[in-house]
């Protein structure tokens, strides 16, 4: 179970993100849902503790009953250390070993299998960056569930995947125990979470079950974010023409 | 001799741990001067390996490239002078294709003066800055002090500064956020340049193009337009790929 509790993270004198509060009880699908720049990554960074030099946390962050709020990575227990999926998977795969060799576990081809990589020798054999984009990704998703952690956090997963890619990699986050999913795509995190959080401007705006949001937005920006992917719905602009 | 950017039963296969795997397999596409087409598939389905092969920027293994009836391979800079002027590119991840050493108006100029374009190169790449929605404020500035989207709006000033023909435009709107993606595929909406848009976004390819193609596997399986193929896919994967789009209720 992970609780964020009125946490703030600073950059000098400007704050990014401010007094955000939210849980996450095991076996619940997270979605954290903002533009590019309202704070959703800083979030994840300073959950797994990776902050980037000069930005500081205040506030409360308990995973599984472990305060770890500005605790860096190696100095958590084991159990407070959540599995991350990162955004650009060309930099969070050691371009020099094969996938092979980080993915070491015997059940790395079923892992391999779950995150819709079916030529499992192939892949293992192969370096990060003989892999397309979207292989790569998966891989790192196959890292994290290898990790086994009981919270996944996941930061645009899915940004570089097709769509029926996209759709086997979502299948397998649905394994992780329990799920924080960032993501600018409400449509995406709508077929995934069962509950939504909405980020602008480093503040939390708005959250509640998926179809609570989806059917009763209260603030307006996430009626805009609604409307705009209603409208990017290739069917509907095919009858719109 | 065809109008346009053609390749023709062109096949590219890399070796890999001594084997050979096929990247594309005998692939035909004729982008004519107004075309405006979009190539979707499957992460690995050889749309990015295609578009280096129309971008003249890797070999083939059996096949031709052709502007406007004329052969074109890989070569430097000088030597493809003409072809570059006339065909640009906007790569995927813009990060990572701007020096972060430049200024946003050294980034676009540069190419205008390898190219030997005629005229002041920092006067059309601020005015090519300007078109894409980023004025005076940002020319100074360095690709790590812009955003994303900012910096996908440099690769495509970049990319239009020549005012070329031809504009192959690879996910141009992966990764933005609804915003930022609206700016960008308003900008290349208003191009008059010919658009090849490699995308797995099929909302975008339908915004755009015209006409759709579908990559699987290193093949092109089905071409229509981009209602066709949208509301009466004939190809099995095509129907894959249309189900896999999720969409809010």
């Amino acid at each position: 179970m992970l609780v964020v509790d009125d946490l703030s993270i600073d950059a000098g004198r400007t704050r990014i993100v401010d007094h955000a509060c939210f849980e996450i009880p095991d076996g619940r699908r997270l979605g954290l849902l903002g533009a590019s720049g309202s704070g959703k990554s800083l979030i994840a960074s300073a959950l797994v503790g990776q902050l980037p030099p000069g930005i500081t946390c205040t506030g409360r962050i308990l995973v599984d009953g472990h305060e770890v709020a500005g605790v860096p990575t190696p100095r958590r227990p084991r159990s407070a250390r959540p599995a991350m999926v990162f955004q650009d998977s060309a930099t969070a795969l050691n371009p020099m070993i094969t996938v092979g060799r980080q993915l070491r576990t015997p059940d790395a081809p079923a892992l391999l299998e779950r995150v819709g990589l079916r030529d499992s020798a192939r892949i293992l054999a192969s370096h990060p960056l003989e892999l397309s984009g979207g292989q790569r990704q998966r891989v790192c998703i196959a890292l994290a569930l290898a990790r086994e952690s009981s919270l996944v956090i996941a930061d645009e997963p899915t940004t570089a995947l097709d769509v029926i890619s996209q759709a086997r990699v979502l299948d397998a986050l649905r394994e992780a125990a329990s799920l924080l999913f960032i993501t600018h795509d409400i449509a995406v995190a709508a077929h995934l979470c069962d509950h939504l959080l909405i980020i602008d401007s480093g503040r939390i705006i708005e959250s509640g079950s998926t179809a609570t949001v989806l059917d009763n937005p209260v603030s307006d920006r996430t009626r805009r974010m609604i409307d705009a992917a209603r409208a990017a719905d290739p069917f509907r602009q095919v009858v719109m023409r | 001799m065809t109008a346009g950017l053609v390749c023709s039963d062109v096949t590219r296969r890399h070796d890999l741990h001594g084997s050979s795997r096929t990247a594309v397999d005998g692939v035909s596409v004729a982008l004519s001067p107004s075309g405006r087409v979009g190539l979707v598939g499957e992460s690995g389905s050889g749309k990015t390996t295609l578009l280096r092969v129309l971008l003249a920027l890797t070999e083939v293994s059996g096949g031709t490239v052709q502007l406007d009836g004329r052969t074109v391979r890989p070569g430097s800079t000088r030597s493809l002078r003409w072809f570059r002027r006339r065909v640009q590119y906007v790569p995927q991840d813009p990060a990572t294709s701007l020096d972060p050493r430049r200024s946003v108006l050294d980034s676009v100029a540069t190419p205008l003066r390898l190219l030997g374009v005629d005229g002041d190169h920092r006067a059309k790449a601020s005015a090519a800055l300007t078109a894409v929605g980023l004025d005076a404020r940002y020319l100074a500035r360095r690709p790590t002090e812009l955003s994303g989207g900012q910096n996908q709006r440099v690769a495509i000033a970049r990319a239009l500064a020549c005012e070329p023909q031809y504009l192959l435009a690879d996910e141009p709107v992966s990764g933005l956020d609804p915003d930022l993606r609206e700016q960008i595929l308003s900008v290349l909406a208003a191009l008059p340049s010919a658009v090849l848009m490699v995308s797995h976004d099929l909302s975008a390819v339908v915004r755009l193009c015209t006409e759709v193609m579908v990559m699987h596997d290193g093949r092109i399986i089905e071409t229509g337009s981009a209602q066709g193929i949208l509301t009466e896919p004939q190809h099995e994967h095509t129907r894959d790929l249309i189900d896999a789009i999720p969409r809010l209720a």
